[in-house]
Formats: structure tokens, C-alpha cells, sequence
């Protein structure tokens, strides 16, 4: 782009003489305005006729070569300019691929081409070298900023962990002062339960003492029937008795008529004929004798077997006597024992009272210290969720340094 | 027999009561903790307790006896002898006779021909001449 | 009461003899029935001190006592038992009156005389040597003693212990 068209000097040759113009001297009017136009910088309307000879010729070639000269020189001009122009485009150019590119590496390289651009180039350089420093100055911000901002992140993380954790201890804390809450209006809960089911037991109780009077009863009646039962079976031993006696006297009596047939029989043998009849009676009675000492073998066998089953019943009776004492005994123990579970009890309904008013106090005082957990831990979250925010914050521009770094990591410097 | 019948002392030996002619028993003393007079049993048999001893009179030894049931004065019919047979088989001359008490034929002993039989130097004593009381 | 007879009186066929049986010595034992006086059950027994085995003891009857013969344990056999309901046959066997001990008595038998039997040789507990005879009658065998011979052994037997 070396287009300047301002000044074509090689377009317009030099003024050349006119023909014609003999050699008359340059007038002065064609002069002053070949002057003007000069001095306008109209180069291009500066024509001078040329006379062929006279002081005109030297002053028109005086000119001319002036003028050639000044169009040489705005020339060279136009082509230093040409130089200059393309040694600041290339300067700018390096500058630009420098900001859209980022290559801060390398010197500047530009070809000095005119030695008045030596101070641009080294200017251009400085600029460099300040952009270098700068960028290198940023980066490490950037690197200390994103490690600033690391440690901040790490800082608030841990400082949202300590929170987090403090939160999670005092929220612990809270909830073991809700579970102890919980656990004391269990306990009051409890101890309502324990009164209640005092009460329950109470009452079961004495039920269960009335159906240990009742046992008691029942057994005051088996033992009355047992009295009953040993006074039938003491009616029935008597009778048997009576019968064994009544027996026994048969039995001695058919013994003694026996005794008494063989005696007879025996003086009836003695007294010889004469007592024959008399031993005949004897044998007779002597049967007799006999088959009554049968029967009453017979009852007295069964009168063994009376006895016997009387006996065996009689010990059952007082099997059942012994049994009902001792129930009688079990059922006065368990009287007493039903006494001191009632009179324990009694102390259990006292004692649960006195537990529930005990854990109504701590429930409240339970719920005082709740309430304050929670009022710690509110402040907990609220530090904790502040916490949060810085940590979010601090993540944030974490974020961003990275992000700043990545861009200035763009601009090499090495 | 003539004339009233000595009273008796009635004694308990075991199981079994004897009668003695009181006379002969000099007195009676409670039994010796220490050994008896009586080395041995005598046919009256074995003294369950011995809580008592007859000091026979005239003798150096005393009959250990469990009890002392006290004097009988029988009625001369409740005299009995012994039966021919028992007389003739018993081993010992001590047995004189029976006495009825209460119905009950109870041994009459004769204190000093008994203490004499235990004596180690005494020999089988002959089966006495029957008595009759 | 001395009414020793030796003749048994035959009040029906003279080829009877009247017979006492009892039970003793595991069988039938009889002897001649007039030697019997009295059927009798046996009292309290009163031990005799020093008195034989034979011998268990004495006892009173109507007022009279007397000595209780056990033949068992004269000969040597288990001894006859000697509760209230014991039965004794009141003898008169020579001088001596004695009751005959027994498990059971059966009374009056009668046997016929030609009907008798040699006595065995062996008899449990030695009896062989005073039995006169063995017969049978529709219950049984029964064995003939001589008891006044029984007894007199008894004494001597005594004397020879």
C-alpha cells in the first residue's frame, strides 16, 4: 500500500519550454504564477516558458532545476515516507499479531529501514518489553490470586468443614439433647406408664387377691369336706368295727360250740351205748360249728378288705386334709406376697409419681437446653450457610483466576 | 403249805414277772453303774434296763432286775405247784412254784437257790423233787 | 382226774379203735381217744424260767394249769404255733397231764383195728420210733402215736440234754 497520491511527481514531467516562445524572457507574470504554483504546491501548474537564451533562460532554468530539485526531494521524500509507512505497518502489524496472537516471545523483529525509525522500533520495543513485564507481573498475580483464592477456597472449606463440622457436633449435641428430651418424655412417658400400669397392677392384684381368698376358700372347704369325708369315713370304720366285733363274737361262739361238740363227743365215746346219740348231735353241731366259722372266715375277709379300702381312703382324706393346709399355707403365703406386692406396688405408684414429676422438671429443663441447642445450632447454620457463601464465593474466584491465568497464560513470555 | 402264804415280791425280768417270797429279798437297791453282782443272765432271763437290784439276803450277790411291781399277799388257793411235767423238766430248782395273780400263773422264784446256780463254781443244778406250795 | 384207762371203750364194733387225730408234725397224728380229757383252746402262755422248748410254757383252765406239750419240738420239727386260736388236746398220758399242742384237731376217728398198718420205718423228726401204726380212713392217712411213751421220752430227753 504505498499509495500516496499526493504527490505524483513522475506523472508530470518537469515543465518543459514552450515552442514558440523565442526567445523572449520568461515573463514575470508567467513567472510569478509558476512561483505561486509552486509555492502552492501546485507543482503540476508550474510551466515556465523557456526562452532560449537571454537572463530568462538562467532564471527559468534556476527554476526548473528548483523546481526538479523540490520534486526530487518531495520524491525522495514521498519514498522515505513510502518506507516509513511500511516500516510502521510492519510495526504494527508485529504489534497486532502481538495483542491477537499473544507472542510476547522474540524480540520485535522489524527492519529498520530509515534510521529515523529507530527511536519508533525502539519504542515499539519498550512497549513490548513493558506489555512482557506486565503480562508477567499478571500472570503471577493471577497464579498468586488463583493460589490466594485456592487457599481461600481451601480456608472456606475449611472453615466450612469446621462449621460443618461444628454444626454436625452441635447439631449432634442437639439431637442428643432432642433424643434426651425424647428419652425424658419417655421416661415421664414411662413413668405415666409405670403409674399406669401401677395402677393396672394394683388392681390385678387385688383381684388376684380375691382369687387367693377364694383358693383359700375352696381349700378351707376341701378341708372342711376332708373333715367331712374323715367323719363318714370314721362313721364307716366304727360300723366295720362294729361288724369285725360282732363277727368275732360269732366267730368265738362257733369256736366254742366246736370246743364243745368234740368234748361231747368225747363223753358221749365214754359213756358208750348210751352215748351215741349224744355224739351224734355232737358231730352235727360240730358241722354246724364248722360252716359258721366258714361265713365268718368269709366276713372277715371282707372286713380286711373294708379296712383296708377305709384305710386307703382315709389317707386320701388325709391326703387331701394335708392338701388343703398346705394350700391354706401357700394361699396365706401368697396372701402376704400379694400384700407386699400391693404395698410395693403402692410404692412403685408413689415412686413412678415422683419420677414423673422428677422428669417433668428435667423435661423442662430438657426443653430449656433444646431450645438453646437450637438457638447454637441456628447460629451454626447461619455460620455455617455463611460459611457456604464464602466458600461458593471463594470457589468462585477460584474460578475466575483460573480463568484470568488461562488467559494470560495465552501471552507467551518465554 | 400251811397257814397264810408269805407275801410276795412281784418283779419284772423282760418281759416276764416273777414272784419271790419277800423275806428273802434284804432290800432293794438301784442298779450299779459299776459290773454287777450277776456275771450273767440268770434263767429269769436278761434284764432289758436293770434299773434295780433285789439284794437277796444271805447272799453276796443281788438279781438285776428291770422293775419292782411291789408285795402281793396271795390267798393261799392262788398257790399253785407246778405242773408234774414242767416240775420234772425244768432246767433250774429256783422255780418253786406258781402264784395266780389276777388270774395270771406267774413263777414263784426261790431267791437264794437262783443267786446260788449263777455262782461260776455252781454246778447244773438237778432237776428238783416236784413242790407243792 | 386219774381216770387211766388202758382199754379204749368200743362203743360200736370191737374191731374199732377210737381214735383222737389231730394235726401235728406236718400230718395226722392219733392216739387212743380215751386218753383225751378235754379239748381246749390255748390261754396266755406263762414261760417257765429254765424250761425245755418242748416246754413252751403253762397256762390256766377252769382253774387249774397246766403244762403245754409242743411234739414238734420235741422232735426237732419247727415249732407249733401258740397264738389264742391254738388248740391243745388235754391228755392224761401216765402220771403225766399235759396238752398236747396242735395245728389243728380233728376229733374223733375210728378206725379199724385190723385195718392198721405196721408203723414205717422212717417218721419225720424221729416219730417213727412211738408210733404203734399208720392207718387210713376217707381223709386221709393218718399215723397212730403212743403218747404216754412220747412223753415219758420227753422227760428223758430232758435228762439227757
Amino acid at each position: 500500500m504505498r499509495e500516496s497520491r499526493e504527490l505524483n511527481p513522475r506523472r508530470r514531467p518537469a515543465a518543459k519550454p514552450r515552442r514558440g516562445a523565442a526567445s523572449r524572457a520568461p515573463d514575470h507574470a508567467s513567472l510569478v504564477a509558476a512561483l505561486q504554483a509552486l509555492g502552492e504546491g501546485r507543482y503540476a501548474d508550474v510551466r515556465l516558458d523557456m526562452p532560449e537564451r537571454g537572463p530568462g533562460r538562467e532564471v527559468a532554468l534556476a527554476l526548473q532545476a528548483a523546481v526538479e530539485r523540490v520534486q526530487a526531494d518531495l520524491a525522495a521524500q514521498a519514498r522515505y515516507a513510502d518506507v516509513v509507512r511500511e516500516g510502521v505497518s510492519e510495526a504494527i502489524d508485529a504489534l497486532v499479531k502481538l495483542v491477537v496472537q499473544g507472542d510476547l516471545s522474540g524480540d520485535l523483529r522489524l527492519s529498520v529501514g530509515d534510521a529515523s525509525l529507530a527511536p519508533l522500533v525502539s519504542g515499539i520495543g519498550q512497549i513490548v518489553h513493558t506489555l512482557k513485564r506486565f503480562v508477567t507481573e499478571m500472570r503471577e498475580a493471577a497464579l498468586r490470586l488463583a493460589s490466594s483464592s485456592e487457599q481461600v477456597l481451601a480456608a472456606a472449606t475449611h472453615s466450612e468443614r469446621s462449621t460443618t463440622q461444628q454444626a454436625g457436633a452441635i447439631h449432634e449435641t442437639t439431637a442428643t439433647m432432642e433424643e434426651l428430651k425424647g428419652a425424658s418424655q419417655q421416661i415421664a412417658e414411662n413413668a405415666q406408664m409405670v403409674a399406669t400400669i401401677a395402677q393396672r397392677a394394683l388392681s390385678q392384684t387385688h383381684q388376684g387377691e380375691s382369687s387367693i381368698k377364694s383358693f383359700m376358700e375352696s381349700m378351707e372347704k376341701v378341708r372342711h369336706n376332708a373333715t367331712e369325708v374323715d367323719d363318714a369315713i370314721g362313721k364307716l370304720s366304727r360300723r366295720v368295727e362294729r361288724i369285725g366285733t360282732v363277727v368275732e363274737v360269732i366267730d368265738e361262739i362257733a369256736d366254742r360250740s366246736d370246743l364243745l361238740a368234740l368234748n361231747a363227743a368225747l363223753e358221749g365215746a365214754k359213756a358208750g351205748e348210751a352215748g351215741r346219740g349224744f355224739s351224734i348231735v355232737a358231730a352235727e353241731m360240730r358241722r354246724l360249728a364248722e360252716n359258721v366259722m366258714e361265713s365268718t372266715k368269709e366276713i372277715k375277709n371282707l372286713i380286711t378288705e373294708i379296712r383296708e379300702a377305709t384305710h386307703a381312703a382315709k389317707e386320701a382324706s388325709d391326703g387331701n386334709k394335708r392338701m388343703a393346709a398346705e394350700g391354706e399355707q401357700l394361699g396365706a403365703a401368697a396372701m402376704g406376697q400379694v400384700g407386699g406386692i400391693l404395698s410395693g406396688i403402692q410404692e412403685t405408684s408413689d415412686a413412678s409419681r415422683v419420677i414423673h414429676l422428677a422428669t417433668q422438671q428435667q423435661r423442662t429443663a430438657t426443653e430449656q437446653v433444646v431450645q438453646s441447642m437450637g438457638e447454637i445450632e441456628e447460629v451454626t447454620r447461619q455460620a455455617q450457610s455463611g460459611s457456604k457463601q464464602a466458600t461458593a464465593a471463594a470457589a468462585e474466584l477460584s474460578k475466575l483466576a483460573e480463568r484470568l491465568a488461562e488467559l494470560v497464560k495465552r501471552f507467551k513470555v518465554d | 403249805m400251811t397257814g397264810a402264804p408269805p407275801p410276795l415280791l412281784i418283779f419284772q425280768v423282760g418281759p416276764s414277772r416273777f414272784a419271790a417270797d419277800a423275806a428273802d429279798v434284804e432290800r432293794i437297791d438301784p442298779a450299779r453303774a459299776g459290773p454287777r453282782g450277776l456275771a450273767e443272765a440268770s434263767c429269769l432271763g436278761a434284764p432289758s434296763a436293770a434299773r434295780c437290784e433285789l439284794v437277796v439276803r444271805g447272799a453276796e450277790s443281788a438279781l438285776a432286775v428291770d422293775l419292782v411291781l411291789g408285795i402281793r399277799e396271795p390267798a393261799p388257793d392262788d398257790l399253785r405247784a407246778l405242773p408234774e411235767l414242767a416240775a420234772a423238766c425244768l432246767a433250774s430248782s429256783a422255780v418253786r412254784g406258781l402264784v395266780l395273780l389276777d388270774g395270771t400263773p406267774t413263777p414263784v422264784i426261790d431267791l437264794p437257790t437262783l443267786v446260788c446256780e449263777l455262782r461260776p463254781a455252781g454246778s447244773a443244778p438237778e432237776p428238783g423233787e416236784p413242790h407243792h406250795a | 382226774m386219774s381216770e387211766g384207762r388202758d382199754e379204749p371203750d368200743i362203743p360200736s364194733g370191737a374191731s374199732d379203735a377210737q381214735l383222737f387225730c389231730l394235726r401235728l408234725l406236718g400230718g395226722r397224728y392219733a392216739f387212743e381217744a380215751s386218753l383225751v380229757a378235754e379239748v381246749v383252746r390255748l390261754g396266755p402262755l406263762t414261760r417257765l424260767p429254765a424250761a425245755p422248748p418242748f416246754l413252751p410254757g403253762v397256762f390256766s383252765h377252769r382253774g387249774e394249769i397246766l403244762a403245754v406239750l409242743d411234739v414238734n419240738q420235741l422232735l426237732g420239727m419247727r415249732p407249733l404255733p401258740v397264738g389264742a386260736a391254738a388248740r391243745a388236746a388235754v391228755v392224761r398220758a401216765g402220771p403225766w397231764k399235759v396238752a398236747v399242742l396242735a395245728e389243728a384237731i380233728e376229733g374223733l376217728v375210728e378206725i379199724d383195728r385190723a385195718a392198721l398198718q405196721p408203723p414205717p420205718a422212717e417218721a419225720p423228726g424221729g416219730a417213727a420210733e412211738f408210733l404203734t401204726g399208720v392207718a387210713r380212713d376217707r381223709r386221709g392217712e393218718l399215723a397212730v402215736l403212743d403218747l404216754p411213751r412220747l412223753v415219758d421220752a420227753a422227760r428223758a430227753r430232758r435228762i439227757a440234754a
